[in-house]
């Protein structure tokens, strides 16, 4: 009975026209919004001041302050420079550690500076209502690059680390009316760093330096 | 050219009491202004009002009361009642023109100052042309043309109208106003000369943006009106997106593309009107024209479904409008007069719209406050003869102003009301119709088992330019999206069942 049903189905001109009952009805596929766009990036040299935080390092607790500047190659693809700077600050786990409970320094680095040359790719452009009234034009892009990072050891040695640096991370521009942007971005910098005091035991150290950034970028059309 | 044309309007226009009068002997002339001179003389301003108030008011000394009128019109000046004041020249140059020429110099710049030039519109058109400056014959000459544009005399006003000067003030709009006379002639190409100069002299003269859309829309109508659409979409495409004319525009554009035959266009453009932000709007025709074009597109159940939406739109407006409609003219203007001072009323949006940012409604508003300011300053002087009449000509003229505009509302909001009962009416009979061909369309499909091949209309496969973007639309409307619809429908009309073509 069942085996029957689909045969009747091919053969049957009716039921063949019952798929066609949608015919003559406007639909939302055949409507979409053209516009031109309010902000573009292609062929925009883009330059902005960061302030961030490191929160994430076991150890230490790290203001930075960056810099960047790039080109949009396109829409979707750009290239960036970023020189970022901070200073780490004991945070409360390494007070712990290194106070009267326990009396150890732990090894760890404090960050200073880094420099990375980074690919972004952006492939989203969105807009999204605020309260229903503002439309606010933002993007989402994700980041790679590579570079270095100067560290310097928080043991009374100071030995310092200058250490190759791979960079991911992603972000998002909140488009101002003016055109530059605010600009959010969560960074991981991963860094092999050479640590001189462990060489006998573990010369290299796998270290990452998550940062959460709030940034101000300035957007200009080239010519 | 100008003398052989100002001789041509003076045929025709008047001055209308030259060559009756009879001048009065100067003992005659002492007579009557003998006492008056003496006030002048020593500085008696009201005293001088009161005396100038009896001769004009007293019909055995009719010779006298230009004079008296435009002399009134001085010291009330002077006495700083400058509605008054207008009211006097404007009775002075109805009476005797001739006489009282330097009244119409005094009537613009007083006209200027309380906001009612229209007081002088008719005085003008049948006095244009008086012997004048040339500067003031070219203001007179564009507010005779608006009165006579107004009364329908369209050949006046263009003989009128040549007479402003290029560096007259209101040049570009005279240049529109030439246009638009002309364009009312049925003679669309030489409008579009005159729509085009008022363009640039608009540009030259920096007028704000409001003026220059309301040009780009006339033009936009002048091509349209000539058949040519696609110079008419180009135009109407200019109205800037925040005006005000710009629902009217769309909607008026969507009649070029469906003269072109381009259906997707036409829908594209009316989608706009289907969204909630502009569901206050009067705009029925954009209603039904969007279903002509389904009906065109063969989208019959689509149509049908349109129909009732339409329906579901504009059924409770007839009530209020017609509600709105039986209301005096005196609460229409003053509801409309707080709309336009505090942003609120208790009137219909779509009876608001027309006319919250309409220059003439604008300026009635002003003539009206500046009455009322001035008769509120009258009742504070001293009860002499000429406050109480002057306050009488004031409050006379500020009633006719509410009449008139208050009627122009009424009349507007019946004709919406009526043209709605209409429109929904004939609705409902284009729904039998359309149901009867949804019905053919069905059986077609049924006997064929797919859709024969459509007869194509209009093709839109553009590709989106760099630096646009293409949004799918999910059937919800952002107020940044409208404006910007592009629809590409396949037109479902098989071969042998064929829709309204349009046109």
């Amino acid at each position: 009975m069942f085996a029957i049903l689909p045969l009747a189905g091919l053969l049957s001109g009716n039921a063949l026209a019952q798929d066609t009952l949608d015919i003559g009805m406007l639909k939302n596929e055949h409507v979409t919004v053209v516009q031109k766009m309010l902000y573009e990036k292609e062929g925009a040299l883009e330059f902005g001041g960061h302030l961030g935080w490191m929160p994430f390092d076991t150890y230490t607790s790290t203001p930075i302050i960056a810099a960047t500047g790039g080109l949009h190659l396109s829409e979707t693809l750009g290239a960036e420079v970023a020189l970022s700077g901070g200073y780490s600050l004991k945070n409360t786990n390494y007070k712990l550690i290194e106070g009267p409970a326990y009396g150890l320094s732990p090894d760890a680095y404090r960050y200073w500076s880094s420099f990375t040359a980074n690919a972004l790719w952006t492939p989203v452009y969105a807009k999204l209502a605020w309260r229903g009234s503002r439309v606010l034009h933002h993007d989402f892009y994700g980041l790679a690059g590579i570079g270095g990072s100067v560290e310097q050891s928080m043991m009374p040695d100071g030995a310092m680390a200058i250490s190759p640096t791979l960079a991911l991370g992603v972000g998002a521009r909140i488009f101002l009316k003016s055109g530059n942007t605010l600009r959010l971005q969560v960074r991981d910098e991963l860094l092999r760093e050479k640590r001189v005091k462990t060489v006998d035991s573990q010369a290299y150290f796998l270290k990452q330096n998550v940062a959460l950034t709030v940034g101000y970028t300035v957007m200009r059309k080239k010519g | 050219m100008r003398p052989l044309l100002l001789a041509a309007l003076l045929a025709v226009t008047g001055p209308a009491v030259a060559g009756d009068r009879i001048m009065p002997s100067m003992e005659e002339r002492q007579e009557v202004f003998g006492e008056i001179d003496t006030a002048v003389r020593e500085g008696r301003k009201a005293q001088v009002a009161d005396l100038l108030m009896e001769v004009v008011e007293d019909p055995e000394r009719g010779a006298f009361h230009a004079e008296s009128y435009a002399r009134l019109g001085a010291v009330l000046s002077e006495l700083d009642l400058p509605y008054a004041a207008l009211i006097a020249h404007q009775r002075a140059l109805a009476t005797d023109p001739e006489l009282v020429t330097g009244s119409a110099v005094a009537a613009l710049k007083l006209g200027d100052q309380v906001g009612d030039l229209s007081l002088l519109q008719g005085v003008f058109a049948a006095n244009v042309g008086l012997d004048v400056d040339a500067a003031t014959r070219s203001r007179m000459a564009y507010l005779a043309a608006r009165e006579a544009h107004h009364t329908g005399s369209y050949g006046l006003a263009l003989g009128v109208l040549r007479m402003v000067k290029d560096d007259d003030p209101a040049f570009p709009e005279a240049k529109a106003l030439q246009g638009v006379v002309l364009s009312r002639q049925g003679r669309p190409e030489k409008a579009l000369e005159s729509l085009l100069d008022a363009q640039k002299a608009g540009s030259a003269a920096g007028r704000e943006q409001r003026f220059v859309d309301m040009i780009h829309l006339n033009i936009a109508r002048t091509y349209y009106a000539a058949g040519n659409f696609p110079r008419s979409i180009e135009y109407f495409a200019k109205v800037d997106r925040s005006s005000r004319q710009w629902g009217e525009s769309q909607f008026e554009r969507a009649w070029a593309h469906y003269r072109l035959q381009d259906m997707n266009g036409v829908l594209s453009l009316l989608h706009d009107h289907a969204s909630p932000f502009l569901e206050g709007w009067y705009f029925p025709e954009a209603s039904l024209l969007r279903i002509h074009a389904l009906y065109g597109m063969c989208k019959f159940p689509e149509a049908t479904r349109q129909i009732d939406v339409f329906k579901d739109r504009y059924n409770h407006h007839v009530a209020t409008l017609q509600q709105a409609a039986d209301r005096g003219p005196e609460e229409l203007f003053q509801q409309m007069a707080k709309q336009v001072e505090e942003g609120s009323s208790d009137l219909p949006a779509m009876l608001v719209w027309r006319f919250e940012s309409e220059d003439r409604f604008a300026d009635g508003l002003t003539a009206v406050r500046s009455a009322e300011d001035e008769t509120a300053r009258l009742r504070n002087v001293s009860q002499n003869p000429f406050s109480e009449r002057a306050s009488a000509w004031v409050s006379e003229r500020r009633e006719t102003i509410i009449a008139a505009e208050g009627d122009r509302i009424r009349a507007r909001a019946q004709r919406m009301a009526d043209d709605l009962n209409r429109m929904l009416a004939d609705a409902e009979l284009s729904k039998l119709d359309m149901l009867e061909m949804e019905t053919r369309l069905y059986q077609m499909a049924s006997i064929e088992g797919a859709m024969p091949d459509a007869r194509r209309v209009v093709s839109r496969t553009g590709r989106v330019k760099d630096g646009w973007r293409e949004w799918a639309w999910e059937g919800e409307y952002w107020i940044d999206e409208v404006g910007y619809y592009r629809i590409t429908a396949p037109p479902d009309c098989p071969i042998g069942l064929a829709a309204g073509e349009g046109g």
